[in-house]
């Protein structure tokens, strides 16, 4: 599940993620966000693959009264959903 | 009644559907089984860490009410009497409740979770609180505030997470039963590693309310046990609706137990087998035992089928999103004004989601019901997926640390986004003696046909026998 490295990719994920936290206003070392690069960039390649596939009339997926969406009359017992 | 210290570790590994019986014939009572327990715990958690806080009088005082419950024939139902230890997560009222941090570590809830209200009025005896990766996320830190739990089969290793400690306690012998919470496997992990049972039953089925969350659209409330219908008593005491979680589901709720005789004949079963054994880190013995426990379910009468699953690397992405960024919105005020009051492990885990936009959340959350119709699409072919529960046995320590958490193989995250049940058993072991564990998934509030295809593969195998070497 490891992805290609580039050094020109760490440096882009590591302003990304610096320019990130300083907006949230958080604190934290160098070393801290050195560490988050390998899994941020990670997140972004599956993130943009899975968008890429999406289409348009996927809605995020509801999350509340779930058995209404599991137990729609027109969908029977094998609906997948949340 | 005095017993030697054999007789009395032999009844902590009784099982709950065996001290029912013991209870209702009187050859047992909730007070020497509580005491047996309590001991056991000194005994042996000095080496394990499972538990946070005993709360031992409480537990005493609740075994002797039992017991007079008993004793004039007006038991609360099966679990009175039973000894059960809970994750530290779950609100307790007047018990100190920690999610293991230091943020929380004096944190008294005034009020019980609603699954520890229903438990309360189970007659279930509340042995403790137990230990957990902080925030039920980030992993074993080994400077915590309270240290890590460790694994009865092998002290070096992880029983993974992030409910270490109910994994540890209930293979060890040091609580009758368990609940955990799971957000991406954090209840099937620790069963697979400490080789005992561990239930994520569909989301909306069993509350959240007064659980600490880590993501609260993936997180999961859910029993652990030693078998399959212990499991099941467990899931029955707390399982139906509360309108307290708004995302708890108007659904009936069936007799556990009983279905449980339905055994796995004539199921359809899919096998990803192409992309179990495309793991990069999937260990040849757990392929081993994976292929025995399908000849097993073959035998069993169900019929295997290869099947293919949603991309797993997209789902571990749109997972981390949504998992981080939801546990970064509940603690992003903590995190700004006092970020020393967190382990350094999860701080860095939970500050991921300070990395992504409402965008990426939003595609996420598509990407998650997108991962939910191709789950559809297969479920529409079998009745149940039976795949391992981790890529390998439990790890030693120092590997878990040096491993990061998303290059891992999960079998366990895709039933987390869906919410669909998957429950984790034993299914053998490695040559060095560690637990390798079966998960298998059935449909949306299908739980008990998830259980009753588990207990069947149970009953016919005898790994939950097995017991670590922990004396």
């Amino acid at each position: 599940m490891s992805e290609p490295r580039s050094a020109q990719a760490d440096v882009d994920a590591m302003a990304e993620i610096t320019a990130a936290l300083k907006r949230g206003g958080l604190r934290v070392s160098a070393a801290e966000i050195a560490n988050m690069v390998e899994g941020y960039r990670f997140v972004r390649r599956g993130l943009e693959a899975i968008r890429q596939r999406l289409p348009k009339t996927v809605e995020p997926a509801p999350t509340f009264d779930s058995a209404a969406v599991y137990r729609s009359p027109e969908d029977g017992d094998d609906h997948v959903g949340r | 009644m005095e017993m030697t210290m054999s007789a009395a570790d032999e009844l902590c590994y009784l099982s709950i559907a065996e001290l029912e019986r013991a209870y209702a014939d009187r050859r047992l009572s909730p007070v020497e089984v509580t005491e047996a327990y309590l001991d056991r715990i000194e005994a042996l958690d000095g080496r394990l860490n499972s538990y946070i806080t005993v709360t031992a009088e409480a537990a005493r005082a609740a075994a002797r009410s039992s017991e007079q419950r008993r004793a004039s024939g007006r038991p609360l139902g099966p679990l009175d009497g039973v000894p059960v230890a809970l994750k530290d997560l779950y609100d307790t009222a007047g018990i100190r409740t920690t999610a293991h941090s230091p943020l929380y570590a004096e944190r008294v809830p005034e009020t019980d979770a609603t699954v520890v209200r229903r438990l309360n009025s189970a007659g279930v005896i509340l042995l403790g609180k137990l230990a957990m990766h902080e925030f039920a996320s980030g992993g074993p830190e080994l400077d915590a505030i309270f240290p890590p739990a460790r694994n009865p089969w092998d002290t070096d290793r992880v029983p993974a997470g992030s409910s270490s400690g109910s994994g540890a306690a209930l293979a060890a012998g040091l609580a009758a039963g368990s609940f955990g919470s799971d957000t991406g496997g954090s209840i099937r992990g620790p069963a697979s590693y400490c080789g005992i049972v561990g239930l994520k039953p569909t989301y909306g089925l069993v509350s959240r309310s007064g659980v600490i969350p880590m993501s609260w659209t993936l997180d999961h409330a859910g029993p652990m046990a030693r078998t399959v219908k212990d499991t099941a008593m467990l899931l029955q005491a707390v399982a139906g609706h509360d309108p307290a979680d708004p995302a708890s589901a108007l659904a009936e709720v069936p007799d556990f137990r009983v279905h449980l005789a339905e055994g796995i004949a004539g199921r359809r079963v899919g096998a990803p087998l192409a992309a179990v054994e495309a793991a990069g880190d999937l260990h040849p013995e757990t392929l081993a035992a994976f292929r025995q426990a399908l000849s097993s379910l073959e035998q069993l009468g169900a019929s295997i089928q290869s099947i293919e699953l949603p991309d797993h690397v997209q789902a571990a992405a749109v997972w981390l999103v949504i998992a981080s960024a939801e546990a970064f919105a509940f603690h992003e005020r903590d995190a700004r004004e006092q970020p020393e009051k967190f382990g350094r492990r999860f701080f860095a885990s939970m500050l991921q989601g300070a990395l992504y936009s409402a965008s990426d959340y939003i595609q996420a959350l598509r990407g998650r019901a997108l991962i939910c119709q191709e789950m559809g699409n297969v479920m529409r072919l079998v009745d149940l997926i039976v795949l391992p529960t981790t890529p390998h046995p439990a790890m030693d320590f120092a590997t878990e640390l040096a491993s990061p958490f998303f290059k891992r193989t999960s079998f366990t995250r895709l039933f987390s986004l869906t919410g669909q049940p998957a429950i984790s058993l034993p299914c053998g072991f490695s040559a060095d003696r560690l637990p390798i564990g079966l998960q298998i998934a059935g449909r949306p509030f299908k739980d008990h046909t998830v259980l009753a295809a588990a207990h069947a593969y149970e009953q016919a195998n005898d790994w939950y026998r097995q017991r670590p070497p922990i004396t």
